[in-house]
Protein backbone atom coordinates (compact mmCIF):
# COMPACT_ATOMS: atom_id res chain seq x y z
CA UNK A 1 0.00 0.00 0.00
CA UNK A 2 1.40 3.41 -0.88
CA UNK A 3 0.37 6.62 0.00
CA UNK A 4 -0.55 9.35 -2.65
CA UNK A 5 0.75 11.96 -0.33
CA UNK A 6 3.93 12.18 1.98
CA UNK A 7 4.15 14.04 5.56
CA UNK A 8 7.01 16.09 5.49
CA UNK A 9 9.12 18.21 7.68
CA UNK A 10 9.78 21.64 7.37
CA UNK A 11 12.72 23.41 9.41
CA UNK A 12 13.80 27.35 8.55
CA UNK A 13 16.21 29.17 10.68
CA UNK A 14 15.29 32.87 10.18
CA UNK A 15 17.53 36.19 11.68
CA UNK A 16 16.84 39.68 12.06
CA UNK A 17 18.08 42.89 12.72
CA UNK A 18 16.44 46.12 14.16
CA UNK A 19 16.45 48.96 16.16
CA UNK A 20 12.91 50.04 16.90
CA UNK A 21 9.95 47.43 15.50
CA UNK A 22 10.94 43.95 14.57
CA UNK A 23 9.83 42.34 11.32
CA UNK A 24 7.02 39.82 11.06
CA UNK A 25 6.96 36.88 9.12
CA UNK A 26 4.18 34.92 8.02
CA UNK A 27 5.02 31.27 7.00
CA UNK A 28 2.60 29.25 4.38
CA UNK A 29 2.55 26.47 2.31
CA UNK A 30 -0.02 26.14 -0.74
CA UNK A 31 -1.49 29.10 1.37
CA UNK A 32 -2.07 27.38 4.37
CA UNK A 33 -0.62 29.24 7.24
CA UNK A 34 2.20 27.59 9.16
CA UNK A 35 3.47 30.36 11.57
CA UNK A 36 2.73 33.83 12.26
CA UNK A 37 4.79 36.64 14.42
CA UNK A 38 7.26 39.30 15.18
CA UNK A 39 10.88 37.98 15.27
CA UNK A 40 12.86 38.54 18.19
CA UNK A 41 16.30 39.72 18.93
CA UNK A 42 19.26 38.08 19.44
CA UNK A 43 18.91 34.30 18.43
CA UNK A 44 18.23 33.33 15.09
CA UNK A 45 14.22 31.76 15.22
CA UNK A 46 13.44 28.21 14.32
CA UNK A 47 10.21 27.46 13.01
CA UNK A 48 9.32 23.60 12.25
CA UNK A 49 5.93 22.09 10.96
CA UNK A 50 5.00 19.28 9.09
CA UNK A 51 2.91 19.40 6.25
CA UNK A 52 0.95 16.44 4.20
CA UNK A 53 2.11 16.82 0.38
CA UNK A 54 0.42 15.40 -2.10
CA UNK A 55 2.34 13.59 -5.13
CA UNK A 56 2.78 14.96 -8.63
CA UNK A 57 1.76 18.37 -7.44
CA UNK A 58 2.96 21.60 -7.54
CA UNK A 59 3.73 22.47 -4.20
CA UNK A 60 4.84 26.48 -3.25
CA UNK A 61 6.35 27.42 0.53
CA UNK A 62 5.93 31.29 0.90
CA UNK A 63 7.82 33.55 3.63
CA UNK A 64 6.12 36.73 3.65
CA UNK A 65 7.92 39.52 5.41
CA UNK A 66 6.20 42.51 6.73
CA UNK A 67 6.24 44.84 9.57
CA UNK A 68 8.87 47.70 7.52
CA UNK A 69 7.75 51.41 7.62
CA UNK A 70 9.36 54.10 6.69
CA UNK A 71 10.21 55.03 9.60
CA UNK A 72 12.28 51.90 10.78
CA UNK A 73 15.21 52.87 8.64
CA UNK A 74 17.14 55.67 9.20
CA UNK A 75 19.22 57.62 6.98
CA UNK A 76 21.20 60.21 6.91
CA UNK A 77 23.33 62.18 3.80
CA UNK A 78 22.62 58.90 1.77
CA UNK A 79 23.97 56.59 4.48
CA UNK A 80 21.67 54.40 6.94
CA UNK A 81 22.54 54.83 9.93
CA UNK A 82 19.29 52.29 11.39
CA UNK A 83 17.38 49.69 9.78
CA UNK A 84 15.40 46.75 9.57
CA UNK A 85 16.31 43.90 7.74
CA UNK A 86 15.00 39.74 7.53
CA UNK A 87 16.90 37.24 6.68
CA UNK A 88 16.61 33.62 5.70
CA UNK A 89 19.92 31.67 7.60
CA UNK A 90 18.96 28.27 6.99
CA UNK A 91 16.28 25.74 5.46
CA UNK A 92 15.58 22.06 6.19
CA UNK A 93 13.27 20.12 4.34
CA UNK A 94 12.50 16.81 4.88
CA UNK A 95 16.41 16.58 6.66
CA UNK A 96 17.84 18.02 3.41
CA UNK A 97 19.33 21.57 3.82
CA UNK A 98 18.42 22.85 0.29
CA UNK A 99 20.76 25.79 0.02
CA UNK A 100 21.39 24.71 -3.47
CA UNK A 101 17.72 25.00 -4.21
CA UNK A 102 17.43 28.29 -2.56
CA UNK A 103 19.98 29.67 -4.67
CA UNK A 104 18.63 28.20 -7.82
CA UNK A 105 14.68 27.93 -7.67
CA UNK A 106 13.70 30.68 -4.90
CA UNK A 107 12.59 34.40 -5.10
CA UNK A 108 11.95 37.36 -3.28
CA UNK A 109 8.79 40.02 -4.63
CA UNK A 110 9.70 43.28 -2.82
CA UNK A 111 7.05 45.27 -1.55
CA UNK A 112 8.91 48.70 -2.18
CA UNK A 113 7.70 51.34 -0.27
CA UNK A 114 6.39 54.77 -1.90
CA UNK A 115 7.35 57.42 -2.44
CA UNK A 116 10.35 56.07 -1.93
CA UNK A 117 9.87 53.48 -5.54
CA UNK A 118 8.85 56.38 -7.29
CA UNK A 119 11.70 58.62 -6.73
CA UNK A 120 14.06 55.46 -8.25
CA UNK A 121 12.33 55.39 -11.07
CA UNK A 122 12.13 58.79 -11.91
CA UNK A 123 16.43 58.94 -10.74
CA UNK A 124 16.57 55.90 -13.22
CA UNK A 125 16.77 53.36 -11.11
CA UNK A 126 15.58 50.16 -12.17
CA UNK A 127 13.84 48.49 -9.38
CA UNK A 128 13.81 44.41 -9.61
CA UNK A 129 9.96 43.18 -9.56
CA UNK A 130 11.40 39.89 -8.65
CA UNK A 131 15.20 39.08 -7.39
CA UNK A 132 16.23 35.31 -7.79
CA UNK A 133 17.20 33.78 -4.66
CA UNK A 134 17.09 36.82 -2.71
CA UNK A 135 16.69 35.33 0.97
CA UNK A 136 18.26 39.04 2.60
CA UNK A 137 15.31 41.10 3.21
CA UNK A 138 15.73 45.29 3.53
CA UNK A 139 12.01 45.83 2.31
CA UNK A 140 8.86 43.93 2.96
CA UNK A 141 7.68 41.33 0.65
CA UNK A 142 7.21 37.53 0.14
CA UNK A 143 9.83 35.11 -0.46
CA UNK A 144 9.02 31.77 -2.34
CA UNK A 145 9.88 28.36 -3.31
CA UNK A 146 7.94 26.17 -5.60
CA UNK A 147 8.69 22.49 -5.66
CA UNK A 148 6.86 19.23 -5.83
CA UNK A 149 6.05 15.97 -4.22
CA UNK A 150 7.90 13.05 -3.60
CA UNK A 151 10.05 16.06 -2.45
CA UNK A 152 13.31 13.16 -2.75
CA UNK A 153 12.14 12.87 -6.61
CA UNK A 154 11.90 16.91 -7.12
CA UNK A 155 15.76 16.76 -5.76
CA UNK A 156 17.02 14.42 -8.23
CA UNK A 157 15.15 16.46 -11.32
CA UNK A 158 16.65 19.61 -9.53
CA UNK A 159 19.95 17.63 -9.55
CA UNK A 160 20.06 17.18 -13.63
CA UNK B 1 23.71 -39.29 15.91
CA UNK B 2 26.05 -36.34 15.22
CA UNK B 3 28.25 -36.37 18.28
CA UNK B 4 29.39 -32.71 19.35
CA UNK B 5 31.87 -30.96 21.22
CA UNK B 6 32.70 -28.41 23.58
CA UNK B 7 35.62 -27.44 20.34
CA UNK B 8 33.05 -26.71 18.15
CA UNK B 9 31.32 -23.95 19.63
CA UNK B 10 32.42 -20.39 18.73
CA UNK B 11 32.43 -17.02 20.42
CA UNK B 12 31.46 -15.73 16.89
CA UNK B 13 28.34 -16.24 15.34
CA UNK B 14 28.98 -17.96 12.29
CA UNK B 15 26.36 -18.58 9.55
CA UNK B 16 24.97 -22.27 8.76
CA UNK B 17 27.57 -22.90 5.68
CA UNK B 18 26.85 -26.45 4.58
CA UNK B 19 27.69 -28.30 1.34
CA UNK B 20 24.49 -27.44 -0.28
CA UNK B 21 24.94 -23.83 -0.05
CA UNK B 22 28.66 -24.56 -0.79
CA UNK B 23 27.06 -26.20 -4.08
CA UNK B 24 24.94 -22.76 -5.14
CA UNK B 25 27.91 -21.08 -4.79
CA UNK B 26 30.04 -22.99 -7.04
CA UNK B 27 27.23 -23.05 -9.27
CA UNK B 28 27.18 -19.19 -9.28
CA UNK B 29 30.35 -19.11 -10.00
CA UNK B 30 30.90 -21.29 -12.91
CA UNK B 31 27.42 -22.03 -14.92
CA UNK B 32 25.57 -19.03 -16.60
CA UNK B 33 22.63 -17.24 -14.90
CA UNK B 34 20.52 -14.86 -16.33
CA UNK B 35 20.90 -10.94 -15.45
CA UNK B 36 18.15 -10.03 -12.83
CA UNK B 37 17.71 -6.39 -12.43
CA UNK B 38 16.01 -4.56 -9.55
CA UNK B 39 12.95 -3.97 -10.99
CA UNK B 40 12.77 -7.91 -11.32
CA UNK B 41 14.65 -8.66 -7.88
CA UNK B 42 12.64 -6.28 -5.53
CA UNK B 43 8.88 -8.01 -5.72
CA UNK B 44 10.85 -11.46 -5.87
CA UNK B 45 12.89 -10.83 -2.79
CA UNK B 46 9.75 -9.29 -1.16
CA UNK B 47 7.66 -12.26 -1.80
CA UNK B 48 11.15 -14.44 -0.20
CA UNK B 49 11.00 -12.87 3.03
CA UNK B 50 7.50 -12.37 3.34
CA UNK B 51 7.54 -16.06 2.96
CA UNK B 52 8.34 -17.34 6.15
CA UNK B 53 6.15 -19.86 7.72
CA UNK B 54 7.68 -19.41 11.76
CA UNK B 55 8.03 -16.08 11.94
CA UNK B 56 5.09 -13.89 12.02
CA UNK B 57 5.26 -9.76 11.11
CA UNK B 58 2.37 -7.99 10.63
CA UNK B 59 1.39 -4.79 8.81
CA UNK B 60 4.17 -5.70 5.71
CA UNK B 61 1.26 -3.45 3.75
CA UNK B 62 2.18 0.17 5.54
CA UNK B 63 5.53 -0.02 3.90
CA UNK B 64 4.44 0.38 0.19
CA UNK B 65 8.37 1.75 -0.64
CA UNK B 66 10.76 -0.92 -0.96
CA UNK B 67 14.23 -0.39 -2.13
CA UNK B 68 17.51 -2.70 -2.87
CA UNK B 69 20.01 -2.46 -0.23
CA UNK B 70 23.54 -4.13 -0.35
CA UNK B 71 22.86 -5.85 3.01
CA UNK B 72 22.05 -4.57 6.67
CA UNK B 73 24.98 -2.89 7.10
CA UNK B 74 24.13 -0.70 3.87
CA UNK B 75 20.78 0.12 5.69
CA UNK B 76 22.83 0.72 8.42
CA UNK B 77 25.06 2.98 6.70
CA UNK B 78 22.99 5.09 4.86
CA UNK B 79 20.51 5.86 8.21
CA UNK B 80 23.55 7.53 10.35
CA UNK B 81 24.73 9.23 7.05
CA UNK B 82 21.07 10.67 6.56
CA UNK B 83 20.78 11.53 10.65
CA UNK B 84 24.37 11.99 11.36
CA UNK B 85 26.54 9.79 14.07
CA UNK B 86 25.53 11.93 16.94
CA UNK B 87 21.95 12.57 15.40
CA UNK B 88 21.10 8.65 16.38
CA UNK B 89 20.89 6.43 18.90
CA UNK B 90 21.40 2.31 19.37
CA UNK B 91 20.35 0.10 22.95
CA UNK B 92 22.96 -1.59 24.79
CA UNK B 93 24.33 -5.21 23.43
CA UNK B 94 23.92 -3.74 20.04
CA UNK B 95 25.77 -4.83 16.32
CA UNK B 96 29.41 -4.45 17.52
CA UNK B 97 29.58 -2.36 14.33
CA UNK B 98 28.70 0.61 16.86
CA UNK B 99 30.41 -0.28 19.61
CA UNK B 100 33.62 -0.34 17.25
CA UNK B 101 34.09 2.62 16.57
CA UNK B 102 32.67 4.69 19.70
CA UNK B 103 28.41 4.41 19.25
CA UNK B 104 27.42 3.31 22.76
CA UNK B 105 24.51 1.79 23.52
CA UNK B 106 21.68 4.26 26.03
CA UNK B 107 19.31 2.11 28.33
CA UNK B 108 15.48 1.74 27.72
CA UNK B 109 14.09 4.86 29.81
CA UNK B 110 16.70 6.98 28.95
CA UNK B 111 16.07 7.31 25.40
CA UNK B 112 16.86 10.42 23.88
CA UNK B 113 13.51 12.49 22.53
CA UNK B 114 13.42 12.73 18.96
CA UNK B 115 16.57 11.65 18.10
CA UNK B 116 16.15 8.28 15.66
CA UNK B 117 16.80 4.48 16.76
CA UNK B 118 18.10 1.93 14.56
CA UNK B 119 17.57 -1.44 16.66
CA UNK B 120 18.52 -5.06 15.77
CA UNK B 121 15.65 -7.65 15.33
CA UNK B 122 15.96 -10.35 16.79
CA UNK B 123 19.24 -9.02 18.97
CA UNK B 124 21.75 -11.76 18.82
CA UNK B 125 22.70 -11.39 22.33
CA UNK B 126 19.20 -12.44 23.71
CA UNK B 127 18.36 -14.29 20.55
CA UNK B 128 15.19 -13.06 20.83
CA UNK B 129 13.86 -9.81 20.18
CA UNK B 130 14.28 -7.22 23.53
CA UNK B 131 12.07 -8.60 26.53
CA UNK B 132 10.80 -4.81 26.68
CA UNK B 133 10.18 -4.22 23.29
CA UNK B 134 6.75 -2.83 23.87
CA UNK B 135 7.67 -0.78 26.30
CA UNK B 136 10.35 0.63 24.23
CA UNK B 137 8.17 1.26 21.50
CA UNK B 138 5.76 3.08 23.82
CA UNK B 139 8.68 5.08 25.23
CA UNK B 140 9.63 5.63 21.73
CA UNK B 141 6.10 6.69 20.89
CA UNK B 142 6.14 9.22 23.96
CA UNK B 143 9.61 10.67 23.53
CA UNK B 144 8.97 10.95 19.68
CA UNK B 145 11.30 8.96 18.82
CA UNK B 146 11.72 7.07 15.11
CA UNK B 147 11.91 3.38 15.06
CA UNK B 148 14.08 1.93 12.00
CA UNK B 149 14.94 -2.10 12.08
CA UNK B 150 17.56 -3.83 11.13
CA UNK B 151 15.96 -7.69 10.47
CA UNK B 152 19.59 -9.06 9.35
CA UNK B 153 19.02 -11.93 12.06
CA UNK B 154 15.54 -12.75 11.07
CA UNK B 155 15.79 -15.00 7.66
CA UNK B 156 17.64 -17.33 10.69
CA UNK B 157 15.35 -17.19 13.69
CA UNK B 158 12.15 -18.85 14.61
CA UNK B 159 8.84 -17.62 16.49
CA UNK B 160 9.70 -13.97 15.98
CA UNK B 161 6.49 -11.97 16.06
CA UNK B 162 6.38 -7.52 15.29
CA UNK B 163 3.66 -6.00 14.80
CA UNK B 164 5.00 -3.37 12.23
CA UNK B 165 2.11 -0.98 12.26
CA UNK B 166 3.32 0.80 15.37
CA UNK B 167 3.11 4.29 14.01
CA UNK B 168 7.07 4.55 15.37
CA UNK B 169 8.44 2.10 12.51
CA UNK B 170 9.29 4.16 10.35
CA UNK B 171 11.33 1.64 8.26
CA UNK B 172 12.94 -1.69 8.26
CA UNK B 173 15.32 -3.79 6.35
CA UNK B 174 16.23 -7.35 5.60
CA UNK B 175 19.24 -9.38 3.76
CA UNK B 176 20.57 -12.78 2.45
CA UNK B 177 23.63 -12.62 3.93
CA UNK B 178 22.84 -15.48 6.99
CA UNK B 179 22.60 -17.70 4.52
CA UNK B 180 26.58 -17.71 4.54
CA UNK B 181 25.86 -14.97 1.18
CA UNK B 182 28.52 -12.29 3.31
CA UNK B 183 30.60 -12.95 -0.33
CA UNK B 184 27.45 -11.21 -2.12
CA UNK B 185 25.71 -8.96 0.29
CA UNK B 186 22.09 -8.11 -0.76
CA UNK B 187 18.78 -7.31 0.56
CA UNK B 188 15.83 -4.73 0.40
CA UNK B 189 14.72 -2.07 2.66
CA UNK B 190 11.17 -0.98 2.99
CA UNK B 191 9.74 2.22 4.33
CA UNK B 192 6.26 4.00 4.81
CA UNK B 193 7.27 7.26 2.91
CA UNK B 194 10.93 7.28 0.94
CA UNK B 195 13.43 10.48 1.43
CA UNK B 196 16.84 11.08 0.18
CA UNK B 197 18.93 9.21 1.88
CA UNK B 198 22.06 6.71 0.40
CA UNK B 199 19.64 3.66 -0.06
CA UNK B 200 16.96 6.62 -2.39
CA UNK B 201 19.76 7.48 -4.62
CA UNK B 202 21.35 3.81 -5.02
CA UNK B 203 17.89 2.93 -6.42
CA UNK B 204 16.52 5.98 -7.40
CA UNK B 205 19.17 8.39 -9.22
CA UNK B 206 21.39 5.47 -10.73
CA UNK B 207 19.81 2.94 -12.43
CA UNK B 208 20.56 -0.96 -12.63
CA UNK B 209 23.46 -0.57 -10.63
CA UNK B 210 24.87 -3.54 -9.10
CA UNK B 211 22.64 -5.99 -11.32
CA UNK B 212 25.17 -8.58 -10.66
CA UNK B 213 24.23 -8.65 -6.75
CA UNK B 214 21.04 -8.40 -7.88
CA UNK B 215 21.20 -11.64 -9.97
CA UNK B 216 23.34 -13.92 -7.83
CA UNK B 217 20.48 -12.90 -5.41
CA UNK B 218 17.63 -14.03 -7.09
CA UNK B 219 19.37 -17.17 -7.99
CA UNK B 220 19.93 -17.93 -4.08
CA UNK B 221 16.64 -17.20 -3.49
CA UNK B 222 15.01 -19.38 -6.32
CA UNK B 223 16.75 -22.28 -4.75
CA UNK B 224 17.15 -21.48 -0.80
CA UNK B 225 13.49 -21.94 0.69
CA UNK B 226 13.14 -19.17 3.08
CA UNK B 227 13.18 -21.14 6.54
CA UNK B 228 16.58 -23.68 5.22
CA UNK B 229 18.47 -22.99 8.48
CA UNK B 230 15.68 -23.86 10.60
CA UNK B 231 13.81 -27.18 8.18
CA UNK B 232 17.39 -27.65 7.90
CA UNK B 233 19.38 -27.81 11.21
CA UNK B 234 16.46 -28.14 13.93
CA UNK B 235 17.17 -31.38 14.89
CA UNK B 236 20.97 -30.72 15.20
CA UNK B 237 20.46 -27.52 16.74
CA UNK B 238 18.39 -29.27 19.46
CA UNK B 239 20.87 -32.40 19.61
CA UNK B 240 23.81 -30.20 20.24
CA UNK B 241 21.75 -28.08 23.44
CA UNK B 242 21.18 -31.54 25.05
CA UNK B 243 24.87 -33.27 24.57
CA UNK B 244 26.41 -29.89 25.98
CA UNK B 245 23.84 -28.57 28.11
CA UNK B 246 22.82 -25.60 26.10
CA UNK B 247 19.75 -23.76 25.88
CA UNK B 248 18.08 -23.70 22.40
CA UNK B 249 17.47 -20.32 21.01
CA UNK B 250 15.43 -18.75 18.07
CA UNK B 251 18.09 -18.23 16.02
CA UNK B 252 19.42 -21.55 14.24
CA UNK B 253 23.23 -20.62 14.69
CA UNK B 254 23.24 -19.73 18.46
CA UNK B 255 22.68 -21.35 21.25
CA UNK B 256 22.83 -19.78 25.20
CA UNK B 257 25.44 -21.28 27.73
CA UNK B 258 24.09 -21.50 31.40
CA UNK B 259 25.08 -18.05 32.02
CA UNK B 260 22.96 -17.02 29.49
CA UNK B 261 25.55 -15.53 26.90
CA UNK B 262 25.44 -16.39 23.14
CA UNK B 263 27.69 -18.82 21.56
CA UNK B 264 28.20 -19.85 17.85
CA UNK B 265 27.00 -23.32 16.88
CA UNK B 266 26.83 -22.96 13.24
CA UNK B 267 30.00 -24.40 12.57
CA UNK B 268 29.17 -27.15 14.40
CA UNK B 269 25.43 -28.26 13.12
CA UNK B 270 26.65 -27.45 9.49
CA UNK B 271 27.03 -30.97 7.28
Amino acid sequence: MTNNFEKIKFEIWLGCEFWDQPPVIEILIDNELKFSNEMKLPEICKIEFFQNLAFDQPHLLEIKRSGKSDSQCLVSENKILKDQVAWIEKIVIDGVDVQNLIWSQSWFVPDYPEPWAAEQKRAGVELEEKVISGTIWGHNGIWSLGFTSPFYKFLFDCMN
Amino acid sequence: MKKYSIDQLTSKAYPINDVFLEKLKYEWFNEPHPLVQSDKFIPMADDWFKSTKLNNLMGWKSFGCVDVTMGCTHFIESFILKYGWDGMQVLPKEYSYYGLMGKHGTLPGDLLPNVPLIISLPNYHYSDVYQNWESILSECESKNIDVHIDFAWLTVARDIEIDLTHPQIKSFAMSLSKYSLHWNRVGLRWCKQRTMDSITMFNHHVKDVNSAQTSCGAFMINNISRDYGWDTYRNHHMNICRQLNLTPTKLINVAHDDHRRPVGIGSAISI
